[in-house]
């Protein structure tokens, strides 16, 4: 069953909201006070804007949510932080402040699909997001779905999808306040955020400024220790959002999201000296729209973003400046037809288009357009849900994508889950255009995936194992092909992933202590299929940088006011690009926090260890990351509930 | 006796030794500071009795093979300065030429040269790949690694092609040798220095290939460049030179092709003949008849290409070009 919030018909004609979606659609603009006004007051609704769960939880496979609470547990943290400790996500990170990708499942960094409140973040030049420039301030919550999810969310989720969501308070009042942390190698972490809702209206915004000069030392193999340079980084950032609710059925949302960030790129290990900087910038705007009735809830969305890297190494006289415009919408409607049968369909259309000198003048532009649907079933025991989606890039259709996942009780701890399902990822405009080596010719990466699970719960415990299963075929990679002195992009080879992952979560109380905690193993290899010359890559062999064993723990006691955490990291291994191995490493990490609550405001003091083990140990090969580092931060804001 | 035995011997030496030609590049007239890369579609350079073949691509402003350089930047590191020799000027002179051997590079002999012996060369490291070995940059390693006692190298290896077979026999030159026990004697070439190739015998063509011992799943890290200056070659006698055969008997056309080319042989005696890439490497060998004949061009990849043909009266080369489309 759906969990809608019971809520009042709306009362509009539908003639009135098609002109109201219409309006919204063709205007994109921020100009909230043309909509009607509601004759009545109204109170809000406690639900958040997000997307339909047909789409955000597919019958058949795990999704894992973090909600504010545990988001604010990582404040100053980035997504990546979050998602490697509790989520198991390897995080390919190049050190503190540089650039962060994912590979879940085995897949590459292009195949995380990442969704900003059901927009797609990634970049149309890159087909991947730069994980570091997510700062966990700027989100209310968080879900991850591991495994395919192309016929909910198109191209790019083949390992898995990440959900970004922003939320208005849940009650009516307003919260305001400021958190400043500080720590080694001279990080320093200023955030503050004003909170606000009303009887129609609601507004967050939020701000930080970040800063480290991440100038830590490392050891090398030799036992010589060195320091690193050149690694310093400035992050600003302003996230507005403004919620309209006229009616209690109906809410408009409209984001702003700016950010830049400054970057030197530290040398490797085997240079003396490095001069790289990096300016990313980008604006994210976006609107959406719901309403919700009896039957079922209606999305729209629009978004714009602009996003700009500048790369610049003066010492070997390069600058390469690049950018990019996006301009999405997407309709989607979701039907609860009956008490056990619900239906999902919905329109994408997304136009990029890109700037860079890799286009020798050209400004390439990529239009896609996408319709998907799904139904879900539910018998006494089982449930089932099919879902479908069709997407036409230019002038070429993607073969369509279908997921069949089902689940159901065993006995009454236990059930099962199964799912089937196509995934596909589109060529990347550089993949496509790019001179030289750009290849207009490119074929999308496609698949099939299927994988099953039994979950287990007993009281205070609870359990969950699933396997997988994925090949891929038409995987792009940039190589040497046949009579060409240069590189380029092609279809070379075919990679199959499969992989086994535990979770274990318990939740207890002894006396006044509760405690709270979780162990994840994952086993996965991801294999090139088929043996490449230029790039070397042999029949069998797991892909660079995809570590077989991850694992993770994590404790968590409290005591009235106080809070202590530990959590616990393993990696295994990886094969390099450089005919190099990079041993696998254990990572600790500690956070103590203390509360402190007056009348209305709220203290929080916490003291935090990272790599608590100082251990040397290296994710990127000539990329040392740093060893033990601590901070401080305090954390003061000031509630009102009406 | 002895001075009549004296006498002999002299007239018999001067008899055998043959004239030397050096390809020192400076026909170029080029400036300090400039440099050509084959823009001007060229398809490569000709110096002495050399011809130094050049691939360049409009699109992308790209260039491999060779290029020739006066450039006297030696301070500058990265891919962008990638005509500049370590010396910053050519062997006692304004003018060398710079090979981009990835992954091999190739030189013809011509004239009275071809099918002779090639004495020996100058050659010294280009800015690029000198800084980058000496430094690191974002790609390679820095030589000797972090602790400095890694045993890595850049070696420079010379076969020849003759009669369109390639040697097993080959002439290696470290660029650069960290391997020595004694790190004080680890070094990277910055100066002209001398290759002796005497001991490859008679050559067509002179192949050159780079190894390193910074690899990847991407090959080489190390910038596959090096620079030459003062190639000698050695003119065959007279009795055995080959000559060059009227180059108004071989007429190929449409050049460039991107299905096939018709070569039209203008002698009526039919000739020996065979396809090789940029790379000295003969792809087909096939006979010439008189008349047009074709060549299948539509499975090789786009490039340059050349044709030679060879008979009892001498040879002749032509370039080929073969486009997509």
């Amino acid at each position: 069953m759906p969990h809608y919030p019971l809520l009042p018909c709306p009362s509009g004609s539908k003639t009135g909201r098609m002109r109201q979606l219409l309006i919204l659609l063709l205007s994109f603009s921020y100009a909230l006070p043309l909509l009607a006004q509601p004759d009545t007051a109204v109170l809000l609704p406690t639900a958040e804007i997000t997307t339909s769960p047909l789409r955000a939880n597919f019958t058949g496979s795990q999704e894992q949510r973090w909600d504010s609470t545990d988001v604010n547990r990582y404040a100053g943290y980035y997504l990546t932080d979050l998602l490697e400790r509790e989520g198991g996500i390897f995080i390919k990170n190049y050190g503190g402040g540089s650039i962060a990708t994912t590979s879940i499942r085995g897949g590459s960094a292009g195949h995380t699909a990442v969704t900003w409140n059901g927009l797609p973040l990634q970049s149309p030049m890159l087909g991947q997001l730069d994980f570091s420039l997510l700062p966990l301030a700027f989100v209310d919550g968080v879900n991850l779905q591991r495994g395919g999810g192309s016929a909910a969310w198109g191209s790019g989720a083949i390992g898995g999808t990440v959900g970004l969501r922003n939320t208005p308070l849940s009650y009516r009042g307003m919260e305001a306040g400021a958190q400043t942390m500080l720590g080694s190698f001279g990080f320093q972490d200023h955030q503050a955020r004003a909170r606000y809702r009303g009887e129609q209206w609601a507004f967050n915004t939020r701000m930080f400024h970040r800063s480290a000069d991440n100038d830590f030392n490392y050891q090398l193999d030799s036992g010589e220790e060195r320091q690193q340079t050149h690694a310093d980084f400035r992050q600003q950032a302003i996230l507005q959002e403004v919620y309209w609710q006229p009616r209690p059925d109906r809410q408009l949302a409209a984001f702003a999201w700016w950010q830049t960030s400054d970057r030197n790129i530290p040398p490797l290990t085997t240079q003396t000296r490095g001069e790289a900087l990096q300016l990313d910038t980008f604006l994210r705007t976006a609107l959406h729209y719901q309403q919700r009735s009896k039957h079922g809830v209606f999305n729209a969305r629009l978004g714009w973003f602009r996003e700009a890297i500048d790369y610049r190494d003066d010492a070997i006289l390069l600058r390469a400046l690049s950018h990019f415009h996006t301009l999405m919408g997407e309709v989607e409607h979701q039907w609860a037809l009956s008490a056990d049968l619900e239906l999902q369909a919905g329109l994408f259309y997304n136009r990029a288009t890109a700037t860079a000198d890799g286009y020798r003048g050209e400004q390439p532009e990529q239009q896609r357009a996408a319709a998907f649907a799904s139904i879900r079933k539910e018998w006494d025991a089982l449930r089932v849900q099919l879902s479908l989606r069709q997407e036409r890039v230019d002038d070429n259709w993607v073969p369509i994508v279908p997921a069949l996942g089902a689940n159901g009780p065993i006995t009454s701890n236990l059930s099962w889950q199964a799912k089937i399902s196509r995934n596909y990822r589109i060529p990347t405009l550089n993949d496509l255009h790019w001179l030289p080596g750009g290849n207009p010719d490119l074929l999308p990466e496609i698949g099939w995936s299927a994988e099953g699970g039994l979950s287990w719960q007993k009281g205070a415990w609870s359990y969950t194992v699933t396997g997988f299963h994925r090949r891929i075929d038409d995987w792009i990679m940039w190589g040497l092909t046949e009579g060409q002195n240069f590189w380029s992009a092609n279809n070379l080879t075919e990679v199959w992933s499969r992989g086994l992952e535990q979770r274990l979560s318990c939740r207890f109380t002894t006396g006044a202590w509760q405690w709270e905690g979780q162990v994840g193993y994952d086993y996965i290899r991801s294999t090139n299929e088929i043996a490449i010359q230029q790039p070397r890559i042999a029949e069998g062999e797991q892909l660079a940088y995809t570590p077989e064993h991850l694992g993770f723990a994590r404790i968590s006691v409290s005591k009235d006011a106080l809070q202590f955490t530990y959590q616990h990291r393993l990696t295994s291994a990886v094969q390099t690009l450089n005919d190099t191995e990079l041993p696998g490493y254990h990572l600790g990490f500690a956070q103590l926090q203390y509360q402190l609550s007056w009348q209305r405001f709220t203290l929080q003091a916490f003291g935090r260890a990272d790599n608590l083990w100082d251990a040397s140990y290296r994710i990127v090969d000539r990329r040392p990351m740093p060893g033990r580092s601590f901070q401080l931060g305090i954390n003061l804001f000031f509630k009102h509930k009406h | 006796m002895k001075w009549t035995s004296t006498t002999i011997l002299l007239l018999l030496c001067t008899a055998l030794s043959y004239a030397q030609t050096t390809a020192d590049f400076e026909n170029f007239d080029l400036e300090p500071g400039e440099a050509l890369n084959g823009s001007d579609g060229s398809g490569g350079f000709q110096s002495g009795n050399l011809f130094l073949p050049n691939s360049y691509n409009p699109d992308f402003n790209a260039w491999s093979g060779w290029a020739i350089s006066a450039s006297t930047d030696a301070t500058t590191p990265g891919f962008m300065n990638d005509l500049s020799a370590i010396t910053g000027s050519g062997y006692n002179s304004t003018t060398y030429a710079v090979s981009y051997a990835s992954p091999q590079s190739v030189l013809v002999l011509q004239g009275a040269a071809a099918g002779g012996a090639v004495e020996g060369f100058y050659v010294t490291n280009g800015t690029y790949p000198y800084l980058s070995m000496l430094e690191g940059d974002g790609f390679a390693k820095k030589f000797g690694g972090e602790s400095g006692d890694d045993p890595d190298f850049f070696l420079l290896t010379i076969k020849k092609y003759l009669g369109g077979e390639l040697s097993t026999d080959s002439v290696n030159f470290y660029l650069a040798d960290y391997r020595f026990e004694d790190n004080s004697q680890d070094y990277i070439v910055e100066d002209w220095t001398y290759v002796d190739l005497s001991t490859l015998g008679n050559a067509d063509s002179l192949q050159f290939t780079m190894s390193s011992t910074d690899n990847g799943m991407f090959g080489m890290n190390t910038p596959a460049y090096f620079c030459m200056d003062d190639l000698m070659t050695t003119d065959m006698p007279v009795s055995t030179q080959r000559t060059e055969l009227p180059a108004a008997d071989l007429n190929v056309f449409p050049n460039p092709a991107s299905g096939t080319w018709y070569a039209q042989w203008g002698s009526n005696q039919e000739v020996e003949a065979r396809l090789m890439n940029i790379s000295g490497q003969v792809l087909q060998t096939f006979r010439l008849m008189p008349g047009t004949n074709a060549i299948e061009a539509l499975t090789l990849p786009a490039g340059i290409y050349v044709l030679q043909v060879h008979n009892a009266n001498g040879y002749l080369t032509k370039k080929l070009f073969k486009t997509n489309f």
